[in-house]
């Protein structure tokens, strides 16, 4: 990008105006004359009228009268679609009436599939979506809202936390029910604090007790404290989401409060990216290259002492370090917060289905949201509070320690593409990894790439109304 | 019975470089060796094992993932995966192996009007992305109503232009005498081409064959695509074993390791023909 | 379509005069020849192909409600350095040209150098044809697992190895020039046996009887090679070259799975990637995608022209 129209945007975003010229390729974009309709009709597309549609209101939550089978799609390949395929087997057997057939695709590309799916007319009744995905599956007829069945059964944000309740929703209606949350979480190796003076039952929750069993586990135990990951297939995924967290805890928002700014360029990003840089630079507790998942292998192996992961990682540690693992919430760096993600249960815009599907479909969501302790096995938080109370989800130590964090955990707007400020090209998770790596100032960096989502986002606003 | 190779004649007075050619041979076949090697140990080794033991002999080794991949299972249907994989791969390598080497013949050979042009056009849509591709075969596909069907994994394949390039090339290379004495005896085009192109062609057909059944085999984007559920081929029915979040390392290289093996087995047997049919049919210029 | 001038140009020995019609053959027999893979290649290819350039004109989304036709507009993002494409398009091209500038040399010189070697007569030949063909058989993301593992920085098997004897080596990964030295290696290593097998199958196909009669006229093994191996394989080193360069224009899984496009952002992410991001992640921008697509398509067609014309100016 040339140097002066980077200045220009970055005055942009700082005034938050649109420079003539974009305004008036935004306004070509959008006074397009010539529809593509007729020609994905001869390529046997169907589109579907809105996405509304047009279902009657479920009134009542239980299985139909009638036999009625289900199509279930989820991106849960692996050990983790065990867990629910074990859960439907359940619900199977429990419910005669209504059968769930699983299919399990690899994500990517779930959503590709999804989408050339809903192009031909193949939708399965119902779909996990993640919870970023929600608005633009949404805003694209993929989905239908769930307005009635949140009515049904009286839901609220108090039923899950009120964080993911808010991302759920897209132009004002429920598009989902939330299954999980998959928070960034801490771990720790109870072996290595005691070798390094630190009580391994009391973990760090703040930046001075952080810092301090870093530099004593990296100074005393020679492995390091803790590794931030600076590159790799996985670096923008892995950086992006510790930085995310940090830069939550300062109470960083991604854009303002109309969508028509990326604000993530705010002092708490640059104060977030400027700490993990330190943990390598300053302190010296992570060192300086380190690929994406090596800090995973690392710490299985038990030659680091301290790491943040997904919270999926948890039975993969469990497995290498068994009784030496300790597990909890991210420590509060500057404050509350952790990055999230979340599955969710979303019934589709599925050609033809009736009244009974939908309601079995209802009644399938919400069992398998208020039996997802099982779900929980596989390495996840379960959304619903009922289930987080309950004495078996009690049991899991790991989880259970870990699910202290859980009204901490925040997501991205409710919009169409939102996770790309994060995970995108020339998102923040690049930014990160540049100044880590002293390529950039971290300003610069963050500002930068504020610039490049001000447009993004007022393309996307352009193209969905939000 | 005439030498495959060149310069055999000569190896017996040739002792030294006899020698420099093996310690060459090694030297790369260990370049090649050691990461196979490390696929192999790894697909020994536990989920755990895979990150934690990163010694090249497992510490406890244990065919736990093999079992995993080839105990067949209603949602993990292994084996018709690989029924399905075997019958695209081979019957689309036959199909394929055909209409280019037809195709490719007239280009080679025969003038035409159009001819300039048309190979332009065919030769120009090799260089395009294939990933471009996906969403409008995808249209093309159901619109035929073939989703989910081995036809379907296949037809991308069979329209592809390498094949054609590929067997030109070799065709070029064939003497002409051999087709015009063919003429003299009063053979059309077609036997011609059947009874004395063909079999002179038969390294490159080999190789052909080689090369489009592993693409076929090793395809994955396309059929995810194209196929769900147990109308899937091998690799994305392997790709579902492998978790949303996390590699199965163990796992995927047991994967890799047994889905490497037909393809090895294709590529001898049609090692083993090509020196036959250099040997018996002895090119000569 | 943009025609290839010399594609379709006689490049071997035997004129033109000699591949004419021949008296009496009926005016659709070559037809009759292309006639099969054609039907399929148009319905497969020769369709999508159109489909792909029409949607280049609209800010076409497979399954919105609305695509509106755009016109030139997904071109002129790619010329305009306002656009949010512009930057990243164009260091995804440079990146994807150097690695074919890199690779094509690498791979065609190595395959040959195997493919002789391998036509050899000698104990044990078709182990090490089975050996140097066997990564080949594997799917990339195997090869970047593998490669991952033998690179890493913490605890990877030759930085280990070195930091064991006192070593301290270089980020293999993410720091250049080794990040794509790693990926040149691992993608010797995974597909120059691809090269090797079209080569040997090539070096195969030519008489025994030049090589004997250059070989009583006292010709030594690299005069052998000069003046018969190489003139008669020059068709299938077109070929071999022609390949090379359209699959290392393809390249995508390496980087992606080796180093993520770093050192840290965007040092060694291809072009196709970037495309691949565009059209099927995100804001599922397909017409934007196939835009890019054809940029890149006639950018190889240049390419593939400047390759078949010194093809076949060598033919004197």
């Amino acid at each position: 990008m040339e140097q002066d129209r980077l200045a220009q945007l970055i005055d942009e975003v700082r005034e938050q105006r649109l420079s003539r010229r974009e305004a008036l390729r935004l306004a070509g974009i959008g006074a397009g004359t010539l529809a593509l309709g007729p020609l994905l009709a001869a390529c046997g597309s169907s589109k579907s009228v809105g996405p509304a549609g047009s279902q009657a209101a479920i009134a009542s939550l239980a299985p139909p009268s009638t036999a009625v089978s289900l199509d279930f799609w989820n991106p849960w390949s692996g050990p983790d679609g065990n867990f629910a395929k074990t859960m439907v087997q359940q619900f199977n057997g429990e419910t005669k009436n209504v059968q769930v057939k699983v299919t399990t695709f690899p994500n990517p590309p779930y959503y590709e599939k999804i989408r050339t799916a809903k192009q031909s007319g193949n939708l399965p009744h119902i779909a996990v979506m993640h919870v970023d995905a929600i608005p633009q599956n949404a805003a694209d007829g993929i989905l239908t809202p769930m307005d009635d069945l949140v009515k049904l059964l009286n839901l609220s944000g108090g039923d899950f936390t009120e964080e993911i309740w808010k991302d759920i929703h897209y132009k004002s209606q429920a598009w989902a029910i939330p299954l999980d949350e998959h928070t960034e979480s801490f771990y720790w190796n109870k072996d290595l604090f005691q070798k390094a003076g630190l009580d391994p039952e009391k973990p760090p929750t703040d930046k001075a007790s952080f810092e301090q069993a870093a530099q004593a586990i990296t100074s005393k135990t020679g492995v390091p404290g803790f590794m931030v990951v600076t590159s790799g297939p996985g670096g923008v995924f892995l950086s992006g989401t510790a930085w995310a967290s940090v830069f939550y805890q300062g109470g960083g928002q991604w854009t303002n409060a109309d969508y028509t700014a990326a604000t993530y360029n705010s002092q708490a990003g640059v104060q977030a990216v400027e700490w993990l840089r330190a943990l390598i630079n300053d302190l010296k507790v992570s060192p300086k290259n380190v690929q994406s998942d090596s800090e995973i292998a690392a710490f299985a192996q038990g030659k680091n002492g301290m790491v943040w992961s997904g919270i999926w990682q948890t039975t993969r540690y469990q497995d290498a370090l068994k009784d030496k693992l300790g597990a909890g919430p991210l420590p509060q760096i500057f404050g509350k917060g952790t990055w999230s993600g979340s599955h969710t249960l979303a019934v589709t815009s599925r050609k033809g289905m009736s009244a009974q599907e939908r309601q079995a479909a209802y009644y399938f969501i919400d069992w398998f949201s208020t039996h997802s302790v099982e779900w929980a096995k596989a390495g996840q938080l379960p959304a619903r509070k009922s289930v987080r109370d309950s004495a078996a989800f009690k049991a899991l130590p790991a989880q259970s320690s870990i699910a202290k964090q859980i009204d901490d955990a925040r997501f991205f707007p409710a919009i169409p593409a939102a996770a790309d400020m994060l995970f995108g090209p020339g998102g923040a998770g690049e930014a990160v990894l540049a100044v880590i790596n002293g390529k950039k100032d971290a300003k610069a960096a963050l500002d930068e790439s504020a610039a490049r989502y001000l447009m993004i986002l007022r393309q996307n606003k352009q193209k969905y109304g939000f | 019975m005439r030498p495959a190779g060149h310069g055999t004649s000569r190896s017996g007075r040739l002792r030294p470089a006899r020698i420099g050619l093996f310690a060459v041979l090694i030297l790369i076949a260990l370049f090649f060796i050691v990461p196979l090697l490390w696929m192999v140990s790894t697909s020994l080794k536990g989920p755990t094992d895979a990150i934690v033991d990163t010694g090249w002999i497992p510490q406890r080794p244990t065919f736990d993932n093999f079992r995993q991949i080839l105990s067949t299972s209603g949602d993990t249907p292994v084996f018709r995966w690989l029924l399905n994989s075997a019958i695209v791969s081979g019957v689309g390598t036959l199909l394929s192996v055909l209409l280019t080497s037809l195709s490719a013949y007239a280009f080679a050979r025969i003038d035409f009007p159009g001819k300039g042009l048309l190979f332009s056009a065919l030769i120009t849509t090799l260089l395009l992305p294939s990933v471009m591709f996906l969403v409008p075969q995808f249209l093309v596909i159901n619109w035929l109503g073939l989703y989910n069907t081995i036809p379907a994994l296949m037809l991308p394949g069979l329209a592809g232009v390498f094949g054609v390039f590929f067997m030109r090339q070799f065709f070029l290379g064939i003497p002409l005498e051999l087709e015009e004495a063919a003429y003299v005896d009063g053979a059309n085009r077609f036997r011609t081409f059947r009874s004395v192109v063909l079999p002179l062609a038969r390294p490159a057909i080999a190789t052909l064959s080689v090369i489009t059944f592993l693409a076929f085999w090793n395809d994955y984007l396309w059929p995810l695509i194209a196929c769900q559920g147990d109308g899937c081929t091998l690799p994305p029915g392997l790709a579902t074993l492998q978790g949303q979040f996390t590699a199965q390392y163990g796992l995927l290289m047991a994967g890799a390791v047994l889905a490497a093996i037909p393809v090895l087995v294709v590529y001898l047997v049609a090692q083993r023909w090509i020196v036959q049919s250099v040997t018996s049919a002895g090119i000569k210029g | 379509m943009t025609a290839i001038p010399g594609a379709a140009a006689p490049v071997t020995r035997g004129g033109d005069t000699q591949r004419r019609r021949r008296i009496g053959e009926k005016w659709y027999t070559p037809y009759l020849f292309v006639l099969p893979h054609l039907l399929v290649f148009i319905g497969l290819i020769g369709i999508p192909f159109v489909f792909g350039l029409w949607i280049s004109l609209f800010a076409y989304d497979q399954v919105s409600p609305s695509s509106p036709f755009v016109g030139l507009q997904n071109y002129i993002n790619l010329i305009d350095p306002q656009s949010i494409h512009f930057g990243f398009f164009w260091q995804g091209l440079w990146n994807t040209v150097l690695f074919v500038i890199l690779s094509t040399p690498t791979l065609v010189g190595v395959g040959l150098l195997l493919a002789v070697l391998l036509n050899n007569r000698f104990r044990g030949r078709n182990f090490f044809r089975g050996l140097y063909f066997a990564p080949w058989t594997l799917s990339v993301a195997v090869i970047g697992v593998l490669w991952w593992w033998i690179l890493q920085d913490q605890g990877g098997l030759i930085s280990n190895g070195l930091k064991g004897i006192g070593i301290t080596p270089p980020s293999w990964l993410s720091s250049n020039p080794w990040a794509w030295i790693s990926i040149l290696v691992a993608t010797v290593w995974w597909t120059v046996g691809f090269n090797t097998i079209i080569l040997l199958a090539g070096i195969q196909a030519i008489s025994l009887d030049l090589y004997e009669a250059a070989s009583i006229d006292g010709a030594s093994r690299w005069q052998q090679f000069r003046s018969i191996t190489v003139p008669s394989l020059r068709p299938i080193l077109l070929l071999v070259v022609t390949l090379q360069v359209i699959a290392s224009f393809n390249l995508v899984g390496q980087p992606q799975l080796m180093t993520g496009g770093g050192p840290p952002v965007n040092e060694t992410t291809p072009v196709l990637l970037y495309i691949y991001n565009t059209g099927w992640t995100g804001r599922y921008e397909l017409g934007e995608a196939a835009a890019m697509a054809m940029v890149v398509a006639l950018i190889m067609v240049v390419v593939s022209v400047i390759n078949f014309r010194f093809f076949a100016s060598e033919r004197a």
